[in-house]
Formats: C-alpha cells, structure tokens, sequence
C-alpha cells in the first residue's frame, strides 16, 4: 500500500490530484473489487473510481497533510461502494480511524444531488470538446476569461459568449428534467 | 499520466468537479441574475402596453408592459466587463477604506485583532449592487473570515467564516426562542435599525461539511409591507454553537429597492379567477387544485412567452430571442394551478409539456389584476 502523506501530493498549496489519480486508481479498484464487485456493474465501477476522487477533491481542505493519503481514500471508496450497492451489511475489516473518516466525509454533491448532476453530467457530456475545454478551464481549473483566453487563442468575447450557451443549455435540460430555475 | 484508464478517470473527475462547482455557483447566485440583471440597466423596455385598467371601481395605471426583446448577441455584446474600469473605480470607495470598513465589521461582531491578507474589488451581481470589495482575513479563497462591502458607499453586504467548514466540530441544538435571541443580538451589533427587518423564521439544518449530527442554526428577518414579507429585502444569518459559544458562519443582508408597494385591490377570488381564464387558454386538462398567496414578486416574462409561444426550452440558443422585463416587485396574488398530467408524456415535445402540462404559478399584479408573470411550478420540489 502506498504510505505517502498527503503534504507530497501538494503543488502551490494544492492537491496534485493528476499525480494521485495515476498513484490510487488502481488501489481505488481494489477496494471496490474486495467489497462487492460482483454486485456492481462495470459502470458502477468506473462511476466509484471517479466519485472518490471527486469527493476527495472537495473535502481536500480537511485533509491533515501530516497523515497518509490512502486511508482516506480508502474511506471515501467504502461509504461510495455502500451507498451505490445499499449493502448495509457488508463485514469489513477497516480498522477505527477508516471508519472515523467515513463518518467524516459527507459525500455531499454525489448522493444528495445525484439525478440533477446526473442531467447535467449527460448535457456536458453531448457538448463540443472546445465547449468542455471551457467549461472546465472556468469551473475546474477556476479561470478567468482573460486567462482562458491567452490559453486558447480565442477572443475574451467568445469565451464569455460560449460559457454563456453553456449555462444556458444545462439550465434548458434541467428545466427538461422537471428542475425549474427557481430552485 | 500513465495510461489511458487514468487518463479517462481524470477526465471524468475534471468534468464532474466542474459540474459540482456550476452546482454551487448556481446555489449561491442570486435567483435574478440567472439571465444577467446587468442587461435590464442597460436594455430599455419597450412601452407598447402603456394605458389604464379598471380595478374595481378605480382607474389604476397598467403595469405591465411588453418585454423587449433582444438576440443573443445583443445580449453577450451587452454584459458588462468581468474588470471593474478606472473610470468606474473613481465612484467609488478605495481600496483602503474598505479595508477599514472591513475591519470594523470584523470588530463588531467580535473579531478582533485581525489582518487583511486580500481585497479584491469585484463585478457587482445586482443593479444595487453594481460593484462590491471582498475584504479577506486570509488569501485563499475558502478560507479565512471573509466581508463583502458594497464598493459604492461601502454598506455591509455579507460575513462568512471560510474557516469554519473546515474544522470538526460537534455543535448543539437550540430551542427557536434561543436562536432568534442569538440572531437578534447579531442583527444589533450590525447597527441596523431596530425593526427594519423583523425576524421571520429560524431553521436547523444538518452542517453542508460537518460530522454527522451537526446542526447549522439560522434565521431569516425580510422587511414587511402589509404583514406580506419582502424576499427581495432581507438579512440572514447561519452560527454554530459549541461548548455554548457562539461560532458565526454567514450574514447575508439583501438590499432591494424595486418594490413599488402598490395597494391590495384585486380581491383573492379575482385573482383566481383571472389565472384560471388564463390557464384554460394554454391547457386542455382539468384544473386539479389551485393555491393563492398574498407575496411580493418581481415582473416576468414567463407567461407572456408562452401566452405567445416564445418559451422554447429546445431553441438553438444562438438564434433564440431573449425577453426582459422591467426590474421591479410588486404585490400580487400568487396562484398556483395545478393539473395532475405526466411529464413523461411528452418527451418528444417539452415545450407542449411546459404550456398545457405542467403545473404554474401566476402572479396577478394586486392592484391592476395584470398577469405580470409568474414561474414553472415544480414537479419534484416544493416550490412553496
């Protein structure tokens, strides 16, 4: 298992999470494989791997540098296997601070808002990969348009043009989806 | 990357990140910039619809008039630029007065000592707030104590404790009497006048990041005109207590001034009436159920472009047409109509589904009897 602390995965103050996809897929997997595989889906499967990462990316200002990494993967990975299997009596053998920790994530985004993300994760996924490009650079990477600009060789104009469209179409699909603007 | 299963898992996260962040951008805007409130001050409306209306037995000035309308390009060309510009900066307050303010507000509500690690002077978010500073205690942005003044005169907008989400903590129940007396004390220490805003509601909700168990106490004060609160005009404050200390996580003070504090003319039973006929014009399917408030609510374009077929939820957006009204909350009768149709019915058609199948609400403007908008009503949330 890897024993790296989570200080090693940062770059400018910030969580590596390239680095530490490419260094816990694989015990990501594992995990899961050891759970409850066989109730899962080859889909479900991929869904945990990304769900964990994106969990742990959003609780990252929580972690302790000073500790490992991999038991707090370990217990985003557990309480997602769960929750996507609803197997309540799974035996597993994770030691006390495993189990502390996933009490301790609330794996907020991914199951309490799961059908609204689940219509907007098809919308982005339908657009154009210069859109996604976008969308990504602003949302993810949390970009200016003036940055996005430099980056991509495209107008300031353009970009806040094509952010717009992409608002506006996942707005349009939730609204499809029976979410109004009001919420 | 090593290869191409990591590559694609990356790739995943980075999308579904961004998804998430969208989420809490969405959440934390105001529901009226959904569609820039920056076009309304720069876009005039049209006063094709100008003219009297008879209300009981009073000659009462229409309201309503029809939305102007503009292209997408006019629309994007309009929005105001991401920098506030030196010539708008000469306005307002510098960058060391809001330091100060930023300082004292800390003070007030019991922050002392503190440094500022960070301004920075933002693109306002509403007409009445058309620029504001965001005076941080800390540099990174969710962390630290952070106000947010309003850059033109420097009135306090918002307080939230970045920090706070962070740290684990097992909070405490409070009794509604005891949170309202916390929120009341906060209100105070703000030097609001005493009453402008009235206390509302208190709520306990389960810590967005916390342990489980963990509760955030809050409570909602709006201003009221004729008993009927104004959602526009309202302070909200969110805390935390532990080990009986008093842990504040946001203060939210909306300033309005759009409410036109119009009479209450149109009886309740008028007003039904009115989004009935209305409602029969769009759908053929019965009426199952009909709500009605008193509320304060900002003129729309919803039921006008589907009274006249402009609501396309599958237009290319390039060549759709956009409708704005303008910005201004009057009294109205909200009515909620239901029907009890299917949305699945109408997959291959939203827009049929939006006009005769999903449920609605009106707003009847109180004093004229004017529809002057109104919304979806939802199908999955309570939307009262």
């Amino acid at each position: 298992m890897n024993k790296k602390k989570i200080g090693e995965y940062l770059r400018n103050n910030e969580l590596n999470l390239e680095i530490v996809i490419d260094e816990y897929s694989g015990y990501v997997y594992k995990i899961i494989e050891n759970m409850a595989i066989q109730y899962l889906s080859k889909e479900d499967v991929e869904e945990i791997i990304s769900d964990t990462f994106v969990v742990l990316w959003k609780n990252r200002k929580k972690l302790d540098k000073t500790k490992e990494l991999s038991p707090y993967i370990a217990g985003i990975t557990r309480n997602l296997v769960r929750e996507k299997s609803r197997v309540v009596n799974i035996h597993s053998d994770i030691s006390d601070y495993e189990n502390i920790i996933q009490d301790f994530f609330k794996l907020d985004m991914i199951c309490e808002q799961r059908e609204k993300v689940s219509i907007i994760d098809k919308t982005v996924k339908k657009m154009k990969e210069s859109d996604i490009e976008i969308f990504e650079l602003y949302y993810y990477s949390s970009m200016k348009y003036s940055e996005i600009s430099d980056i991509l060789n495209i107008s300031q104009f353009s970009i806040k043009s094509k952010l717009f469209k992409i608002r506006k179409k996942i707005r349009k699909e939730l609204l499809k989806g029976g979410y109004s603007d009001e919420e | 990357m090593k290869n191409k299963e990591t590559e694609e898992i990356f790739k995943n996260v980075k999308r579904k990140i961004s998804i998430s962040n969208f989420v809490e951008e969405e959440k934390n805007m105001p529901k009226l910039n959904k569609i820039s409130k920056a076009v309304a001050t720069i876009l005039l409306v049209f006063g094709l619809g100008t003219g009297l209306v008879y209300a009981t037995t009073n000659l009462y000035e229409k309201i309503w008039k029809e939305p102007e309308s503009y292209t997408y390009k006019e629309m994007i060309s309009e929005l105001p630029p991401e920098e506030v510009t030196e010539e708008e900066k000469k306005e307002l307050i510098t960058e060391e007065e809001a330091k100060a303010k930023g300082i004292e507000i800390l003070e007030k509500l019991g922050y002392k000592n503190q440094t500022i690690n960070r301004i920075e002077l933002k693109r306002g978010y509403d007409e009445d707030v058309t620029s504001y500073y965001m005076v941080k205690t800390k540099w990174g942005y969710e962390e630290g104590l952070m106000v947010q003044l309003n850059a033109n005169g420097g009135d306090f907008i918002a307080f939230d404790d970045m920090d706070l989400k962070y740290k684990h903590l097992q909070s405490q129940i409070l009794t509604d009497e005891e949170i309202s007396k916390v929120a009341i004390e906060v209100y105070n220490k703000l030097d609001l006048e005493e009453g402008e805003y009235k206390l509302s509601k208190t709520n306990v909700q389960d810590y967005y990041f916390e342990n489980q168990g963990s509760k955030l106490l809050g409570a909602n004060f709006y201003k009221y005109y004729d008993n009927i609160a104004n959602k526009y005009e309202s302070f909200n404050v969110s805390f935390i207590v532990v080990d009986e200390q008093i842990l504040l996580n946001t203060i939210l003070l909306n300033k309005d001034s759009s409410y036109q504090k119009n009479p209450l003319v149109i009886t309740e039973e008028e007003a039904i009436n009115i989004a009935k006929s209305k409602e029969v014009e769009f759908s053929p399917f019965e009426i199952t159920n009909i709500k009605s408030d008193l509320s304060i609510e900002k003129m729309n374009a919803f039921i006008y472009q589907i009274e006249n077929d402009k609501y396309d939820v599958t237009s290319n957006m390039e060549n759709e047409t956009y409708y704005k009204t303008e910005n201004i909350a009057r009294k109205v009768w909200k009515i909620k109509v239901e029907h009890n149709v299917d949305v699945r019915n109408y997959s291959d058609d939203h827009n049929k589904y939006i006009k005769e199948g999903m449920n609605k609400i009106y707003f009847i403007d109180a004093t004229t009897g004017e529809i002057i908008g109104g919304s979806p009503s939802n199908v999955l949330m309570n939307d009262d």
